[in-house]
C-alpha cells in the first residue's frame, strides 16, 4: 500500500463505507450512478448528432429512397365479347401466384421449401434449391388454384406471400380458339388478340407512391380513375351460339370422315359480317403453350391442315373445284350473251381439255346451263367459260375477289391465287370455269356466294363490329367499306335460282345439303388435292359446299370444306350434311321462320332404311 | 390496519394534506413537475401522429383518433393517480413498503393464469374493461422495497448471507416472472436498479462483481433459450449485414432518426414512422418518432427535460432527512430517468432491442399511471423534505 496516493485511500475508505461520515459515502456512491446517467445521456446526444446531423442527409436519402417510389399502373386488357354482348370470349382476371419474399436466418429454408412443394404439388428439390439460392425473392408458382391459396394461407409460412397478376382467360375454351389467338408477354399473338392488340391493350401511367414497411403502396395524392387505364373491349360480329353450333357440327363430321381437318364460315349476306368461323382441329387458347409449340417449329407451308393454331378459313387456299361453277355462271349471265336456259354440250360426260381427258359423274349431252350446274358437268361448264370469254370471266372473278385478300380484319389472310395463264389461255379458261387452275380461301368462296345472295354487290367481310371504352361508350365502329357491284342484280338472281335447284330439286347434286325446315341454295364441290400425296395421303380430295338459306331471301351464307374425307369423297356427301345441320341450327337460333315442312322427307327415310 | 385506515381517513384525504401536525408548510417541486408535464404534452402529440395510420386499420375500427382518445384517458388516469399519491404521507409508505412488492408479485404471477396475451406476450390483466400491466407497477414496488430494505438493513448490506442473498432471491423471483411473460426489458431495468441501489447502499464491489457475473450468465441463458431474443441480439451486433432480417428494427430506427435531421420534419409530418417502418412506434420506438418529427434540436430538448427531472430528483436527496426517503428518492429518480436513457439507447442501436417505453411520452396506460405515481411520490417527499425550510 506504500506509495499509493492518499486520495485513493480516502476514496476507497469512503466507498467501502468505513468512513464515519456515512451520508457523504452515500452521496459519493450516488454520484457514481449519476455519472453513469450523465455519460449515458451524453452518449445518446452524441450518437443522435451523428445520425441526425453528420449522417442526416445519407440516412434521410435512404429513407426517401425506400419510401417514395414510382409505380407504373397498367390498365387491364379489354374483353372480347360476341355480338350479343353476353358471350364473353376473352377476359383478364387476377390470378394468384405464390412468392417467396425472404425470411429471417432462423427459418429453416429446406423445411419451408418442402412444405411449399407439398402444398403446391411441385418437385421438392427444385423448390428448396430455388429458396436456398434466392436471398429476397423467388416466384414459386403462377396461376395457383383457390384450394392451393387456401392451403398456403392456412400454413402461414414465414416469408411466403400470395401475389396477384393479370392473366388472360378464355372462358369458352376451344370456341373460336384459332380465330382469337392468345396473349404472350402482354402482347397479342395471332388472331384477334394480335389484330386488335392496340385497342385491347390497357394504358400505362407512372404514379408516385409511398411504400410502407409491408411493401404496400399508398398513392400520394390518390390515383384518379384507375379504370380509365383499362383497355377497350372488342365486340365481335360472331354470335357465340351460332359459333358453338358450327364447331360441333363440323368437328363431328371431320371425326366421322376421318378427315385431316375442316373449316367453315357463316356470313350475313347483307352486311358481310362473320357470324361464325371455325377450323378443325381447334385449340384452347388457355393452353396455347402446349398446343402451338409443337407446330411452331415446323415449316408453316408444310402443314396440311393438322395445325390447330391455324385459322384455315383464311390461310388455307385450295382449288375450289365445282363450287366455282356458280361464279362462272355469274360471269356468263352478267355478260348478257348467255342465260340459264342457254343450251351447252355435256359431251356425254367425257371431253378433252388441253392434254387431259375429263370425266363427269353424270353423262349429260345437250343441256341448259341450269342443268349443267345442277348436275355439275365439267365439260358443259368448260364450254360456258369459253363462250363467256376470257376478258369477261377474269374481270368478273376478280370483282368477286379472287386473287386478292377479302380484307377481313384478321392477320395473315391469304390472297389465294388467281393468275390467268397467257401461254395456254384457252385451256386455263376452260379449266378455271369448273374450278381448277386457281386457288381461293374458303372465306373468298363464302364472300363470293354472299355477293350472289346480296344481288351482286360485294362488301368487306368483318369479324369485329366495334370497340367500346371500359365505361361502355362505342369508340370505333368498323364499317363494311365501299360496296362493289360485281354482277348485275338480274345475273345474281339467275345464279341464285340455279343454286336453288341444286339443293331443292330431287335430282340435284346437293340434296344431302337440304336443311330441315328451310329452303336453301348452294353448290357442291370436290377437288383433287394432288399435293397431299407427298404427305402420305394419296388420292385426296377437298370436298366443299357453299350455299345460303332461306333460298328466296337469304339470311345466312354457309361455306363448309372438309380436307380429305375418307368415307364420302364427293361434295354433296361429306360437306353437305354439315351445311344442312348448320343452316337449321343457325336460322332457328336467329328466330327465322321455317319456310318448309320440318317433317323428315320420305326419300331420306327410304335412304335410312 | 385500522390505524392505517384511520391515518388515511384523517390525513390523506384532508384538504390540508400538505401541512403536517406541526403546521409547517412545504413545497412541491414545480420545476420537475413542469418538465414531466412538458414531456407528457409532447408525448401526446407524438402518440397521435404515430398512431393515425394504425388507427385507420380495420382492427381499430378505422378510427384515426382511437389511440389519441385512449392516450388522453390514460393521461387523465395518470393525473388522478398523481393527485392521490401526493396526498399519501411518506410515513405511510415507511410502514407499507414490505407489502407493496409481494402484492405486485402476486399480480405478476396472476397474469399467467388470468391474463391476456398480445403479440405473443402475456402481460395484461383485464378488469372491468380496464387492462392493467402489473409489470409496470412492479417497478415502483421494487423501488419501494429496495429503499425500505436498504434503510432497514444498512448494517447487513455487506453481509452476504443476511443482506445480499435475500435481496437477490427477491430479484430472481420477480425477474423470473418477467422473463416468462416475456418482458426482458423490465428485467434489465430492474437489474440496473438493484445494482445502482446496492452501490448506493454501500455494498462491497466484490459482491457486485459476483452479481454481475451471475446476471451475465442468466442473460446468456435467456438468449440461448429464446431464438427471437437471440436474433435481436445478433441484429444489434451486425446491423448492416442483417438489415432485412434480425437487424430490421434497429436499421429502420436509424433511418427514421436520421430522416429528422437538425430540425425535424415537423410535428405530425413524419413519413417514415407513419409508413410502418417502426413496429410499435408509439411505445418502444417513441424516441425515433420524436427524432424524425422534431429533429436533433427536439432530441436535445427531450434529453434536457429528463436531465432536469433527474437533477431535481437527486437534489431532493440532499434535503432528505432519513435514509428511507433518501434511498427512495434515488430509486424513483432512477425509475424516471434510467428507462428513458435505455429507451433512447435502444432506438439509437447502442444496446440491443428491449421493449421499454419512454417515460411520460410513450403510449400505454399502466406505464403512464405508474410513472405518474412515481412522480407523485417524489413530489410528496419533496413536500415533506421542504417543511420548515421556509419558502426559499
Amino acid at each position: 500500500m506504500r506509495g499509493k496516493p492518499a486520495f485513493w485511500l480516502r476514496l476507497k475508505r469512503r466507498l467501502t463505507g468505513t468512513d464515519e461520515d456515512k451520508t457523504s459515502s452515500i452521496i459519493l456512491r450516488m454520484a457514481m450512478v449519476i455519472a453513469f446517467l450523465v455519460v449515458g445521456f451524453g452518449w445518446v446526444l452524441g450518437q443522435s448528432s451523428i445520425y441526425q446531423v453528420t449522417q442526416g442527409a445519407i440516412l434521410s436519402h435512404r429513407g426517401e429512397k425506400r419510401a417514395r417510389r414510382s409505380h407504373v399502373m397498367t390498365g387491364r386488357r379489354g374483353q372480347i365479347l360476341d355480338r350479343t354482348g353476353s358471350g364473353v370470349l376473352a377476359l383478364t382476371v387476377p390470378s394468384p401466384k405464390v412468392e417467396f419474399t425472404g425470411a429471417p436466418y432462423y427459418v429453416d429454408r429446406a423445411e419451408l421449401g418442402f412444405s411449399l412443394a407439398e402444398a403446391l404439388g411441385l418437385d421438392a428439390d427444385r423448390v428448396i434449391n430455388r429458396i436456398m439460392a434466392e436471398e429476397r425473392y423467388a416466384l414459386i408458382k403462377r396461376n395457383v388454384s383457390d384450394e392451393e391459396v387456401a392451403t398456403i394461407r392456412k400454413l402461414g409460412l414465414r416469408g411466403v406471400t400470395i401475389g396477384y397478376e393479370n392473366r388472360r382467360f378464355y372462358p369458352m375454351e376451344e370456341v373460336l380458339g384459332a380465330e382469337l389467338g392468345f396473349v404472350q408477354d402482354k402482347k397479342g399473338n395471332r388472331g384477334l388478340e394480335a389484330q386488335y392488340d392496340r385497342a385491347l391493350q390497357g394504358g400505362t401511367k407512372r404514379v408516385k407512391v409511398l411504400r410502407d414497411a409491408h411493401r404496400r403502396g399508398l398513392f400520394e395524392g390518390g390515383a384518379d380513375q384507375p379504370w380509365a387505364l383499362n383497355g377497350n373491349d372488342l365486340v365481335l360480329t360472331i354470335d357465340s351460339r351460332i359459333q358453338i353450333g358450327l364447331e360441333s357440327e363440323l368437328s363431328r363430321r371431320v371425326e366421322t370422315e376421318r378427315a385431316v381437318g375442316g373449316m367453315a364460315v357463316v356470313l350475313d349476306p347483307h352486311t358481310f359480317e362473320v357470324l361464325a368461323m371455325a377450323s378443325v382441329p381447334s385449340m384452347d387458347p388457355n393452353r396455347h403453350g402446349d398446343v402451338c409449340a409443337e407446330f411452331e417449329t415446323k415449316d408453316a407451308g408444310a402443314d396440311i391442315g393438322f395445325n390447330p393454331c391455324r385459322n384455315k378459313v383464311i390461310t388455307y387456299p385450295f382449288e375450289p373445284g365445282s363450287v366455282a361453277k356458280i361464279f362462272t355462271a355469274a360471269a356468263a349471265f352478267d355478260s348478257g350473251k348467255l342465260g340459264p336456259s342457254t343450251m351447252v354440250d355435256g359431251q356425254g360426260g367425257r371431253c378433252r381439255i388441253g392434254k387431259h381427258w375429263v370425266h363427269d359423274l353424270e353423262r349429260l349431252d345437250r343441256v341448259p346451263i341450269r342443268d349443267a350446274i345442277k348436275f355439275s358437268s365439267n365439260c358443259a361448264m368448260a364450254e360456258v367459260g369459253e363462250r363467256t370469254g376470257m376478258k369477261q370471266f377474269v374481270r368478273t372473278l376478280r370483282r368477286f375477289g379472287f386473287g386478292r385478300p377479302t380484307g377481313i380484319d384478321l392477320p395473315n389472310e391469304t390472297a389465294g391465287e388467281f393468275k390467268p395463264q397467257k401461254a395456254w389461255a384457252q385451256t386455263w379458261l376452260k379449266t378455271a370455269a369448273y374450278g381448277y387452275g386457281f386457288r381461293a380461301s374458303l372465306l373468298q368462296l363464302a364472300v363470293g356466294a354472299a355477293t350472289i345472295a346480296n344481288d351482286g354487290v360485294r362488301l368487306k367481310p368483318r369479324i369485329a363490329r366495334e370497340t367500346r371504352s371500359p365505361d361502355g361508350r362505342v369508340v370505333e365502329r368498323f364499317d363494311a367499306g365501299k360496296p362493289i357491284r360485281v354482277v348485275s342484280r338480274a345475273a345474281a338472281r339467275k345464279v341464285l335460282r340455279t343454286m336453288i335447284s341444286v339443293v331443292m330439286d330431287e335430282d340435284g347434286t346437293g340434296v344431302k345439303a337440304r336443311p330441315i325446315g328451310y329452303t336453301a341454295a348452294g353448290k357442291t364441290g370436290t377437288a383433287r388435292m394432288a399435293w397431299l400425296a407427298s404427305h402420305g395421303r394419296g388420292n385426296a380430295y377437298m370436298t366443299s359446299f357453299v350455299g345460303f338459306a332461306p333460298a328466296r331471301e337469304p339470311r345466312i351464307v354457309v361455306a363448309v370444306a372438309i380436307i380429305d374425307p375418307r368415307e364420302d369423297r364427293f361434295g354433296g356427301s361429306a360437306a353437305g350434311p354439315v351445311f344442312a345441320a348448320v343452316v337449321t341450327r343457325t336460322l332457328e337460333t336467329m328466330g327465322v321462320a321455317h319456310d318448309r315442312s320440318i317433317e323428315p322427307e320420305s326419300d331420306r327415310l327410304a335412304d335410312g332404311f | 390496519m385500522s390505524a392505517l385506515a384511520k391515518s388515511i381517513g384523517a390525513r390523506v384525504w384532508s384538504r390540508d394534506g400538505d401541512v403536517d401536525e406541526t403546521g409547517l408548510k412545504g413545497r412541491y417541486d414545480a420545476t420537475m413537475f413542469a418538465a414531466a408535464m412538458a414531456l407528457l404534452v409532447l408525448g401526446t402529440l407524438l402518440v397521435f401522429s404515430s398512431t393515425v395510420r394504425t388507427g385507420l386499420s380495420a382492427k381499430y375500427g378505422h378510427d384515426p383518433f382511437y389511440f389519441l382518445t385512449h392516450h388522453v384517458i390514460h393521461v387523465a388516469a395518470g393525473l388522478i393517480a398523481f393527485w392521490m399519491t401526493i396526498k399519501v404521507p411518506v410515513r405511510w409508505w415507511l410502514k407499507a413498503w414490505p407489502w407493496v412488492l409481494p402484492i405486485s408479485v402476486v399480480l405478476l404471477f396472476g397474469v399467467f393464469f388470468v391474463g391476456e396475451s398480445r403479440n405473443g406476450a402475456r402481460r395484461w390483466f383485464s378488469l372491468f374493461g380496464i387492462t392493467l400491466q402489473p409489470s409496470e407497477f412492479v417497478k415502483v414496488g421494487f423501488a419501494l422495497y429496495l429503499a425500505g430494505y436498504l434503510a432497514k438493513r444498512k448494517a447487513l448490506v455487506n453481509n452476504l448471507l443476511m443482506g445480499i442473498v435475500p435481496l437477490t432471491i427477491m430479484f430472481v423471483v420477480v425477474a423470473g416472472l418477467l422473463v416468462f411473460q416475456p418482458d426482458v426489458g423490465s428485467v434489465v431495468l430492474l437489474g440496473a436498479l438493484v445494482v445502482s441501489m446496492l452501490i448506493v447502499g454501500g455494498t462491497r464491489f466484490a459482491f457486485m462483481g459476483v452479481l454481475f457475473g451471475l446476471g451475465a450468465l442468466a442473460l446468456v441463458a435467456i438468449l440461448i433459450y429464446d431464438p427471437e431474443k437471440m436474433s435481436r441480439f445478433i441484429g444489434w451486433m451486425m446491423i448492416d449485414e442483417t438489415r432485412l432480417g434480425e437487424g430490421f428494427h434497429i436499421w429502420n430506427s436509424q433511418i427514421v432518426i436520421g430522416s429528422g435531421g437538425l430540425f425535424g420534419e415537423g410535428l405530425g409530418r413524419g413519413l417514415q414512422h407513419v409508413l410502418g417502418y417502426l413496429p410499435e412506434a408509439e411505445t418502444d420506438f417513441m424516441f425515433a418518432v420524436a427524432s424524425e418529427e422534431i429533429g436533433f434540436v427536439g432530441v436535445v430538448c427531450i434529453v434536457l427535460l429528463y436531465v432536469v427531472i433527474a437533477v431535481r430528483g437527486f437534489a431532493l436527496i440532499r434535503i432528505c432527512r432519513d435514509d428511507f426517503t433518501r434511498f427512495l428518492a434515488f430509486a424513483l429518480t432512477l425509475l424516471m430517468s434510467l428507462p428513458a436513457l435505455m429507451h433512447m439507447m435502444v432506438g439509437l442501436g447502442l444496446i440491443p432491442t428491449k421493449g421499454l417505453v419512454l417515460p411520460f411520452m410513450s403510449y400505454g396506460g399502466s406505464a403512464l399511471v405508474a410513472e405518474m405515481v412515481t412522480l407523485g411520490l417524489v413530489q410528496r417527499m419533496h413536500l415533506e423534505a421542504t417543511r420548515g425550510l421556509g419558502d426559499g
